[in-house]
C-alpha cells in the first residue's frame, strides 16, 4: 500500500521531467560548472594548471572581442566541413561498390581493418611531411579519421535491405539508378546517417590531430598557442569550442535526420 | 588620325610598363620552416620580414611551424629548402640519409638546462642523484641537453630517472611530480620567475659546447643555388643584429606575428624574448670553436646510442654563405 503510495507520487515528477528533458543537459552542464568551480577552490592551484570557469570565461570574451576565436574557429570549420564532405562521398562511393561485390570487400578487408586501427595521430605527421603543412593534408586527416565509420555503415546498410524488396524491384524492371535511387538508397540511409553522426564528431578529432601537428591556425593552433605561452585559460577556450564544434555538427546531422526519415513514423529521436 | 593616336598610345603604354621598377614584380617566394607556432623567439624573421632584408635580396618569405623532425624530413628530402634546426637535428638526418646543411649559427650554444625549485636544495648536477627529472620526452633537444649534462658531470642513468611528462615542465615542477625538469633556458624560467616561483637552474652550456639552433638548408640548394641560400642567410643575419640591437622595436615588430599578446601574457613574453637575445651568436664564431661544438654534439649523440657512425662533420655545416 504505501509503495503504490510512493509511485504515485513520484510518477507525475518523471512525466515533467520528460517533458521537459531539454533542462537534463542543461543542468549537468551547471553541475560540471559548479564541481569544477568547487575545484579550483579547494586545491588552489595556480591558474596556468586549473583556471576557474570564470576566468575561461572572462578570456572567451577576449578572444571573441579580439577576433582570436572567430578566425580559428572558422579555419577548423573550413576544414573539418571538406574533410566530413570528402570522407563521407569516397567512403559511400566506396561502401557501395564493396555491397555490390564481395570478392573486392575480401580483397580490401585487410586494408580497411588495418586502415582503422592505425590511430590518425600515429600517421598525421608523415601526412604533413608528405602533403606539406597546409590545408590540404588537414582536410585529408580529418577525412582520413571519418571514412572507416561512414563506409562500414554504408556496406551495413546496403546489406540490410530486404531481399523481397529486391526481387520485387526486378520483377518490376527496375534499372540499376531506379534500384540504387528508389530502393537502396532510403532502405539504407537510418545507417547512413548513423555513420555520419559518429563521423561528425570524429571529424573534429581529425581537423585537430592536424593542426596539433603543425598549424598556424584552427583551434588545434590555439591550443598550441595557449601552452606555449601558459595561458592554460585559452586552451580551455580552445577545447570548449572544439566540444561546441562537435556538438553542431552533431545536432545538424541529427536535424537532417528527421527530415530525412520523417517517413520512418515509429522512429524516435 | 585615329590609328595614329592609338599606335602613339599603345608605344606609351608599352613604354611606361618598361619603367616599372623591377623589384616589386619579381619577389622570389620561399619558404622557411619554424618549429611549433608564432613565438617572439622567432623575433629575427619578423624583423628581417618587416625591415625589408628580405625584399632587398630580392625574396618574399612565407613562414611555416611546424614539428621540427618532420620539417627536417622536408628539407632534407629537398621538398622544403630553408627552416631552423637545432645541431642534434642536422646530424641525425645526416645519418639518415638527409643531406641537411647549418649555413648560420643562430644560438651561441646549446640552450638547454634543468630548473629545480630553490626549495628543493638542488643547486648543482650531483644533487640530481636519486632524483626524478621530466622532460617531453626521451627524444629531442632535452632529452640530448640532458644526457649530455650527466655525462660531462659524471652522473650516471641509473643515478637519476626520467620521466616523460610532455611539455608541462612548469605544470610538473611547481606541483612537484618531479623533482626537476629540463627546460628551455629562455622560456621557462623567465615563466617560473614571473610567476614567483623561486628556481635553481643549470646550463648545459655551463658544462659542453654544443650546437644550439641553426639555420639549415640542403645540399641541392646549395649546389644548385648558392646565391639564394646566400641571400637568405644574409637576410636572417641582418634579422638578428637588428633585433638584437633594437629589442624594444623588435617586441614592437613580434607584436604583428605573435597572437594572444594580452595584458597578462606580454610582459612576460617581453622577458623571453630579452632572455632569447642574450642566447643568440651576434660575433663569428672561431672555426675552433665551431669544431668543437658540432664535434662535442656528435660525441654526446654517438655516447647516447642515437648514432651509430661518426660523420665528416665538414658536410654538416658551412660558413661559405655568411655575409
Amino acid at each position: 500500500m504505501t509503495q503504490t503510495k510512493n509511485r504515485m507520487q513520484t510518477f507525475p515528477d518523471w512525466q515533467i521531467v520528460s517533458r521537459h528533458r531539454w533542462i537534463l543537459p542543461i543542468l549537468s552542464i551547471l553541475l560540471f560548472i559548479g564541481i569544477w568551480q568547487i575545484l579550483f577552490i579547494l586545491l588552489k592551484l595556480p591558474a596556468f594548471i586549473l583556471p576557474s570557469p570564470a576566468m575561461v570565461w572572462v578570456k572567451f570574451l577576449e578572444v571573441l572581442k579580439n577576433g582570436l576565436w572567430w578566425r580559428n574557429l572558422s579555419y577548423t570549420l573550413l576544414e573539418l566541413s571538406l574533410g566530413l564532405l570528402i570522407g563521407t562521398v569516397a567512403a559511400s562511393l566506396l561502401g557501395y561498390i564493396l555491397s555490390k561485390t564481395l570478392f573486392l570487400e575480401n580483397l580490401l578487408s585487410p586494408f580497411l581493418v588495418g586502415s582503422q586501427s592505425v590511430p590518425v595521430v600515429a600517421i598525421a605527421p608523415m601526412i604533413i611531411i608528405w602533403f606539406g603543412p597546409g590545408l590540404f593534408s588537414k582536410v585529408l586527416i580529418c577525412a582520413m579519421t571519418i571514412f572507416f565509420p561512414v563506409l562500414v555503415n554504408v556496406l551495413i546498410g546496403m546489406r540490410e535491405v530486404s531481399q523481397d524488396l529486391r526481387e520485387l524491384m526486378l520483377s518490376l524492371k527496375a534499372s540499376r539508378w531506379q534500384m540504387l535511387t528508389k530502393l537502396e538508397f532510403p532502405a539504407a540511409l537510418p545507417v547512413l546517417l548513423g555513420g555520419l553522426r559518429i563521423g561528425a564528431t570524429l571529424s573534429v578529432i581529425g581537423a585537430i590531430v592536424g593542426e596539433l601537428v603543425a598549424s598556424d591556425r584552427g583551434l588545434g593552433y590555439l591550443i598550441n598557442l595557449g601552452r606555449g605561452q601558459f595561458d592554460t585559460a585559452l586552451v580551455f577556450v580552445a577545447v570548449f569550442s572544439l566540444i561546441f564544434l562537435a556538438a553542431t555538427l552533431y545536432g545538424i546531422v541529427l536535424f537532417l535526420e528527421r527530415r530525412a526519415l520523417k517517413w520512418q513514423t515509429w522512429r524516435e529521436f | 588620325m585615329k590609328r595614329i593616336f592609338l599606335s602613339l598610345l599603345l608605344i606609351l603604354t608599352l613604354f611606361l610598363s618598361a619603367c616599372q621598377p623591377k623589384a616589386q614584380t619579381e619577389l622570389r617566394e620561399i619558404t622557411i620552416n619554424l618549429t611549433y607556432v608564432p613565438n617572439v623567439q622567432f623575433s629575427p624573421f619578423y624583423v628581417a620580414i618587416e625591415k625589408g632584408f628580405f625584399e632587398a635580396e630580392g625574396l618574399k618569405v612565407n613562414l611555416v611551424y611546424g614539428n621540427e623532425a618532420d620539417m627536417v624530413a622536408l628539407v632534407g628530402s629537398n621538398h622544403q629548402q630553408f627552416m631552423i634546426a637545432s645541431g642534434e637535428q642536422v646530424l641525425l638526418s645526416h645519418e639518415q640519409g638527409l643531406p641537411v646543411i647549418a649555413v648560420a649559427n643562430w644560438y651561441k650554444d646549446y640552450p638547454v638546462g634543468i630548473a629545480a625549485l630553490k626549495e628543493s636544495g638542488i643547486t648543482e648536477p650531483k644533487d640530481l642523484i636519486g632524483k626524478k627529472i621530466g622532460l617531453p620526452g626521451l627524444y629531442g633537444a632535452n632529452y640530448i641537453g640532458m644526457e649530455a649534462l650527466a655525462g660531462q658531470t659524471g652522473l650516471k642513468s641509473k643515478d637519476y630517472e626520467l620521466v616523460s611528462i610532455g611539455f608541462n615542465q612548469v605544470e610538473a615542477l611547481v606541483s612537484k611530480t618531479v623533482d626537476a625538469v629540463v627546460v628551455y633556458l629562455a622560456n621557462e624560467p623567465v615563466q617560473l620567475r614571473e610567476r614567483g616561483y623561486e628556481i635553481n637552474v643549470m646550463a648545459v652550456k655551463d658544462h659542453i659546447h654544443l650546437v644550439g639552433n641553426c639555420l639549415v638548408t640542403n645540399e641541392s640548394s646549395m649546389a644548385n643555388e648558392p646565391d639564394l641560400v646566400r641571400s637568405v642567410t644574409k637576410a636572417f643575419v641582418q634579422g638578428i643584429q637588428y633585433a638584437a640591437e633594437h629589442p624594444d622595436e623588435t617586441w614592437e615588430i613580434s607584436q604583428k606575428y605573435v597572437e594572444n599578446l594580452t595584458d597578462e601574457t606580454a610582459p612576460i613574453q617581453r622577458k623571453v624574448l630579452d632572455e632569447s637575445i642574450k642566447l643568440w651568436l651576434l660575433d663569428r664564431q672561431s672555426q675552433e670553436e665551431q669544431m668543437k661544438s658540432w664535434s662535442n654534439m656528435m660525441q654526446v649523440l654517438l655516447d647516447i646510442g642515437l648514432m651509430k657512425n661518426a660523420i665528416d662533420l665538414d658536410k654538416v655545416y658551412s660558413n661559405e654563405f655568411l655575409p
